[in-house]
């Protein structure tokens, strides 16, 4: 018997209940009413992305502020035909990595957070094994992979998209993710077999 | 479309659920594969749902706190101060510019000073610019006797190259030279009391360049014309060491 194709229905770019889509005219013309929505509207999406690369949430929440904080300096430059989102992400990106970029200079490290979970306790044993897995297998990737994974599955950025945020093109961040990809399949099939 | 290649196609895929007829074709004859796109599926669908710490700010409270502080830069560029910064970066632009433009006149005056003209060396009169050009730029008398005595080595030197290649028409231009350099150059220079070190030291090198350069003509019997050539520089390097050693008792 064949199996049935899987037909996903996937939550994806989870924004602030409520939140408008921010209007890209009054933003350039330095409306602070556009400002705010533009604030609410991608707030959660950058802290998860930058939570999720960094593993610490206070530094997470720095990196969120400082984002909106370089986006508002820059936002006379927006164009008609910008993609708020990718140039949202990317000004995050850029602040990542020069965030990377100290803390190596520093040699410091960073606990990682355990991350919150509302199920019980078997669930949650399951649930942290199966967690602590794919993250494990998530660290392991390379960075600039590991990034545009997550653009694209957590973010539901299209590569086109996912080029903008990281400054490449949109066949680099295909690749990226094709690696990122075929590299997590090795990792986990590898893991279910020792497991086994 | 095998196996790999559509494992391939599922990983390039920008929707693993949205992937191409063909592709759909073999997973729906293929059991393996359909396994493979599964387990993708669900590693993707567990990344969604893996949990990340709460944020320590609500979107209203960051908000506030973002304004807050853009309220701060807000008085920090009043239309006063952003006007002087203006002003301020004109001048500092201003003066980039022309500092750039002055180091670039000093490096293309002093590329040009520094880079050395290249030798004529198929001519005596290009052979006569450069030892021109090298004594006058001597600052001192002893500079300008270093600076024959350099000259007549590279001649000899060139001299003894071209004969190892039967050059004879160098050779011989060579001799001319040096016979220039050695009778007339040398006794335009001054032979003061503080320059007798470097005359005699001169005079002693002169010496040796005669024997070593008639030894050298005996070995070219084959080609008179260089072994004459040869004899010649033997000959004016011995004249020249002789009016040394006279200058130098008198």
């Amino acid at each position: 018997m064949a199996h049935k194709v899987v037909k996903p229905e996937m939550k994806l770019a989870i924004f602030e209940p409520g939140a408008l889509e921010p209007n890209l005219e009054g933003l350039v013309k330095g409306d602070r009413e556009a400002f705010a929505q533009l604030v609410l509207f991608y707030n959660e999406a950058l802290y998860r992305w930058v939570a999720r690369l960094t593993g610490n949430s206070h530094a997470a929440e720095d990196l969120v502020q400082d984002t909106f904080v370089r986006a508002y300096q820059a936002i006379t430059r927006l164009r008609p035909d910008t993609n708020l989102k990718a140039w949202l992400f990317r000004i995050a990106h850029n602040l990542y990595a020069n965030w990377v970029r100290d803390r190596k200079g520093k040699n410091a490290t960073l606990p990682t957070e355990v991350f919150d979970s509302h199920s019980g306790p078997e669930e949650l044993a399951q649930e942290n094994e199966t967690s602590r897995r794919l993250q494990q297998g998530i660290d392991k990737l390379p960075e600039e992979w590991k990034i545009a994974l997550l653009l694209r599955i957590q973010e539901d950025m299209a590569f086109r998209e996912i080029a903008v945020a990281l400054g490449t093109t949109e066949e680099t961040a295909r690749w990226r993710v094709y690696k990122a990809r075929q590299k997590l399949m090795e990792t986990l099939e590898i893991k279910q077999e020792d497991a086994r | 479309m095998n196996c790999n290649q559509t494992r391939e196609k599922i990983l390039q895929s920008e929707n693993i659920s949205k992937l191409q007829r063909e592709v759909m074709f073999h997973l729906q004859a293929c059991q393996a594969c359909q396994a493979y796109q599964s387990k993708l599926y669900k590693i993707e669908k567990e990344i969604v749902q893996l949990q990340v710490s709460e944020p320590l700010f609500s979107s209203q409270m960051r908000l506030k706190k973002i304004e807050g502080k853009l309220e701060w830069k807000k008085i920090i560029t009043s239309p006063l101060f952003k006007f002087r910064r203006f002003e301020k970066e004109r001048g500092r632009q201003k003066l980039s510019v022309a500092v750039a433009l002055v180091a670039f006149l000093f490096a293309v005056a002093g590329g040009l000073l520094l880079i050395p003209k290249p030798i004529d060396r198929e001519s005596i009169a290009g052979l006569r610019d450069y030892k021109e050009s090298s004594i006058n730029r001597a600052s001192s008398q002893e500079k300008k006797w270093q600076t024959m005595v350099r000259l007549a080595k590279e001649a000899q030197t060139d001299a003894i190259a071209f004969a190892g290649r039967n050059d004879a028409i160098h050779v011989k231009l060579l001799a001319d030279y040096l016979e220039e350099l050695l009778q007339k150059d040398v006794d335009k220079l001054s032979s003061t009391r503080d320059l007798r070190n470097q005359m005699t030291d001169f005079a002693a090198e002169l010496g040796r360049s005669e024997s070593e350069f008639q030894r050298l003509a005996s070995q070219y019997s084959y080609s008179p014309e260089i072994a004459y050539s040869l004899i010649r520089i033997a000959q004016v390097s011995k004249d020249a060491e002789f009016r040394l050693k006279r200058a130098l008792q008198a």
